[in-house]
């Protein structure tokens, strides 16, 4: 379940048909280099959502709230070191779509099912993107996102 | 005597003035999430309604949670606040203990997301199972009165008379010694980030 | 001495007044007025035994007369009439008094004078006023001196809990201030929960803290006012709850401030803006050059498109494998670095700004470094990113200052801390009224609201109890 983005375009593009797929209350996990793709793809998922404002990934509030016509929750993990404390995500996760970047350090919080997307870096343009279902749910969208 | 009571702890918002031994005015809506917004629309309209002015209070008492993170930090912040400047005394007691109100054999259930629930079991006003947070499967509450979120347990849902519940659970309110170092009681995790 | 008049005094008095007027008062009124005149007031200046002047107040409500003041001939430009109404304008002060009035000849040059100089202003003319067929000016004073008034502002929206307290002339009070940021560096940045839960656990003690220092109660300050947006919404509940908490029950004006025009008018501390003004604003959130044509207007002519110069800085320190916040860190690294290493300066049209891809080109330049087998020197990693980095924003500055010429240009926010970037405004807007804002208002902190609020207090924008807070709100609204 592999697709390859040549350029930033194709991989807005392809986040932006995830965003179209998931429901209210589904969380994505990014995997992946720094500049491997993933804040570009989730800039894609916020234009499904409609979202106006610019999506970066937020060192520096490790979670940032986009209000489009559905919430997105943008969550960089990077620092978290899977430490027990409550982040109060799982009070929001039900009231829009939540985006990890950086899952390895957040496997605390994970939920037991949720879509996992793994980046690789080709080149400077080019990215090897994987969709990996975690839960039945996640299944038809995984399939979807590569045909 | 005049005491200004507030939850806004989880779905509903709730004010109430007590003078001495009765409730001279009441207000209680159905707010999940909205509680920031409106919470002194409600506060303002109590007061009116009972004719008494604000300077006239002196006590406090919230609910301290559990609930909805957000919500339980609004009566939280208001009664720290005034309690401190004011000042003036501040009482907290559990939103479940408070669901409760005084009830015989009695379970108060909450959710508390990802299949789990806030629970506390009460009988009258002894105290049979100390708040906590569990997965709703290791639930057992067929030997129960279930008020709140029965519906997770296969129940109704019930929230009773919250500004009546304020008044009768008053023997247990707790007095806040020092003001300052309140919060408000998340149950999850530990309760500070300072350590 | 001046004190009120007695009985004994009456010989003298009515002596000197059949000597100063064609129609004086005669015994009988004075008498009436200090036995049982409810709304008359009389005073005498007397020295050794012997009576100088006399002067007495009619109290109407809020409003009092003058009605006489009257000097020994004697005694007559010495002063004496200047001391009298000095009393008595005390007197009426302290008596509640609001505004005093009185009538006099439009012949008796000397009391006008004396009263022009004492702060009254003439109304109108009475045609006729006097028996002799004189006219007579209505002169008022008003009593009320203006005072600075004072705002209590409270800031949450991040990881900074404060309060401060300052007046209109800028007399600052108190500014009291918690950062969280031990807490949130463990975990390398801001937890919107653990920020709101710090927040609830700091807010009474620090607004409490900042009304002792002020040495004032929450009673004498004119105007609440609190980081409306933008900000983390669970941390500007906290403060908007506690700012409204105060407002209703102390009712006070409540004022929602804009959090950056919050780090614009601190810079009022240092001098007064001269508008037009050229903002560069930038912070770990924030990276925005702003018009503002006069303190109601305010427009975004460049923002980032993507990562804010404080990201990019933390980024590129995570990158280099630095702590957090990355904003000091590499400053610090940067002072010891030397022109080294090339970064590709980013292109973006007009006035906007982009920080993605010079953090990826510090990535790669890593990658590459490291699968040459070179060691990395981090200090001159970090002045190539932080020479890169700044110079476009002093360039963009520069740009748009050609547009849009300014007088006063300043720096505010959090990265304004950063040394370099200070310098570099220095060098290059030299020619402008260039305001950095003082090192230690470069972070969050309320006195920055309290300054903004100041401008909202003046226009009286005020907001309801009700008021949503507002986590993406743009300076422009």
């Amino acid at each position: 379940m592999v697709m390859i983005t040549h350029c930033e375009t194709e991989t807005i593009a392809l986040g932006e048909k995830l965003g179209n797929l998931l429901e209210t209350g589904m969380t994505v996990a990014l995997k992946g280099d720094l500049a491997g793709g993933k804040t570009t793809f989730t800039k894609g998922i916020g234009r499904a959502l409609q979202i106006k404002d610019v999506i970066n990934s937020p060192t520096f509030t490790i979670l940032k709230i986009h209000q489009g016509n559905r919430q997105l929750f943008h969550i960089d993990a990077y620092r978290l070191e899977n430490n027990e404390y409550d982040l109060g995500i799982s009070e929001l996760a039900d009231e829009g779509i939540t985006v990890v970047e950086w899952p390895e350090y957040y496997q605390t919080y994970l939920p037991e099912e949720y879509l996992e997307v793994s980046f690789q870096y080709i080149d400077d343009n080019t990215r090897e993107i994987a969709f990996i279902p975690h839960g039945e749910r996640y299944e038809s969208i995984a399939k979807e996102m590569t045909c | 005597m005049l005491t200004l009571c507030i939850d806004t702890a989880y779905k509903y918002l709730t004010c109430a003035l007590i003078r001495d031994d009765q409730i001279i005015a009441a207000y209680s809506k159905e707010c999940f999430k909205q509680q920031s917004e409106q919470v002194f629309t409600a506060i303002k309209e109590v007061f009116s309604a009972a004719g008494a002015r604000k300077e006239e209070i002196d006590s406090i008492c919230i609910s301290e949670g559990p609930g909805s993170y957000t919500g339980v930090r609004i009566a939280m912040t208001i009664a720290k606040v005034i309690g401190e400047l004011k000042p003036c005394d501040v009482y907290t007691i559990s939103s479940l203990r408070l669901y409760a109100a005084n009830r015989s054999n009695c379970m108060a259930v909450m959710d508390a997301r990802a299949d789990r629930v806030y629970v506390g079991i009460y009988n009258g006003s002894e105290v049979v199972m100390e708040d906590c947070a569990l997965p709703i499967k290791e639930i057992d509450a067929k030997d129960y009165l279930i008020v709140g979120d029965g519906a997770l347990l296969g129940r109704e849902n019930d929230y009773g008379n919250i500004p009546q519940a304020f008044l009768l659970t008053r023997p247990m309110w707790k007095k806040a010694d020092q003001i300052a170092y309140l919060t408000p009681k998340y149950l999850k995790e530990s309760e500070s980030y300072q350590r | 001495m001046i004190e009120r008049m007695k009985k004994e005094d009456l010989d003298q008095v009515v002596e000197i007044e059949k000597d100063s007027f064609d129609h004086p008062w005669n015994r009988g009124y004075f008498e009436n007025e200090l036995n049982d005149s409810e709304i008359g007031e009389l005073f005498a200046d007397i020295e050794n035994g012997e009576v100088i002047a006399y002067g007495e107040l009619w109290y109407m409500f809020e409003n009092c007369d003058l009605t006489k003041i009257v000097v020994k001939k004697d005694y007559r430009h010495r002063g004496y009439g200047r001391k009298m109404l000095k009393h008595l304008t005390h007197i009426a002060k302290e008596r509640g008094c609001e505004f005093m009035h009185l009538e006099v000849d439009v012949k008796n040059d000397d009391a006008i004078k004396l009263y022009k100089m004492n702060g009254f202003t003439t109304v109108r003319t009475r045609k006729n006023y006097y028996e002799n067929g004189s006219d007579a000016y209505d002169m008022i004073k008003g009593l009320i001196e203006a005072k600075p008034r004072k705002v209590l502002a409270i800031e949450s929206s991040c990881d900074e809990t404060a309060c401060a307290i300052i007046d209109e002339e800028l007399n600052v009070y108190s500014s009291v201030v918690t950062s969280q940021i031990d807490v949130h560096s463990r975990f390398g940045g801001v937890v919107p929960e653990v920020a709101s839960r710090m927040h609830v656990e700091q807010i009474s003690t620090i607004v409490k803290e900042a009304v002792e220092q002020a040495k004032i109660k929450v009673e004498d300050v004119d105007a609440i006012a609190y980081t409306i947006g933008p900000g983390l919404i669970g941390s500007l509940h906290v403060g908007g709850i506690a700012a409204k908490s105060l407002a209703f029950f102390y009712d006070k004006p409540l004022i929602g401030v804009h959090h950056l025009k919050g780090h614009i008018f601190i810079n009022e501390l240092i001098k007064p803006l001269s508008y037009p003004v050229m903002a560069l604003v930038v912070s770990g959130g924030h990276t925005e050059l702003v018009y503002i044509e006069n303190d109601e207007s305010f427009r975004i002519i460049g923002t980032t498109l993507d990562d804010a110069i404080g990201e990019a800085y933390d980024k590129v320190a995570r990158v280099m494998q630095e702590g957090y916040p990355g904003g000091p860190i590499i400053d610090k690294l940067a002072r010891e670095g030397k022109a080294h290493y090339r970064l590709p300066t980013p292109k973006v049209d007009a006035y906007d700004f982009s920080f993605s891809g010079l953090k990826n080109a510090v990535l790669q330049l890593v990658k590459k470094e490291e699968a040459d087998g070179n060691e990395i020197n981090k200090n001159d990693l970090a002045y190539a990113f932080q020479e890169t980095a700044l110079n476009v924003l002093v360039n963009k500055t520069e740009e748009a200052l050609k547009e849009y010429p300014c007088r006063s240009v300043v720096l505010a926010g959090g990265v304004a801390a950063n040394s370099r970037l200070r310098e570099l405004m220095q060098e290059r807007f030299a020619d402008h009224d260039l305001i950095l804002p003082p090192l230690k208002y470069c972070t969050d902190n309320a006195l920055m609201i309290a300054c903004a609020a100041l401008h909202y207090l003046k226009h009286e924008k005020f907001v309801d109890l009700d008021a949503p807070s507002m986590p993406s709100m743009s300076i422009e609204d």
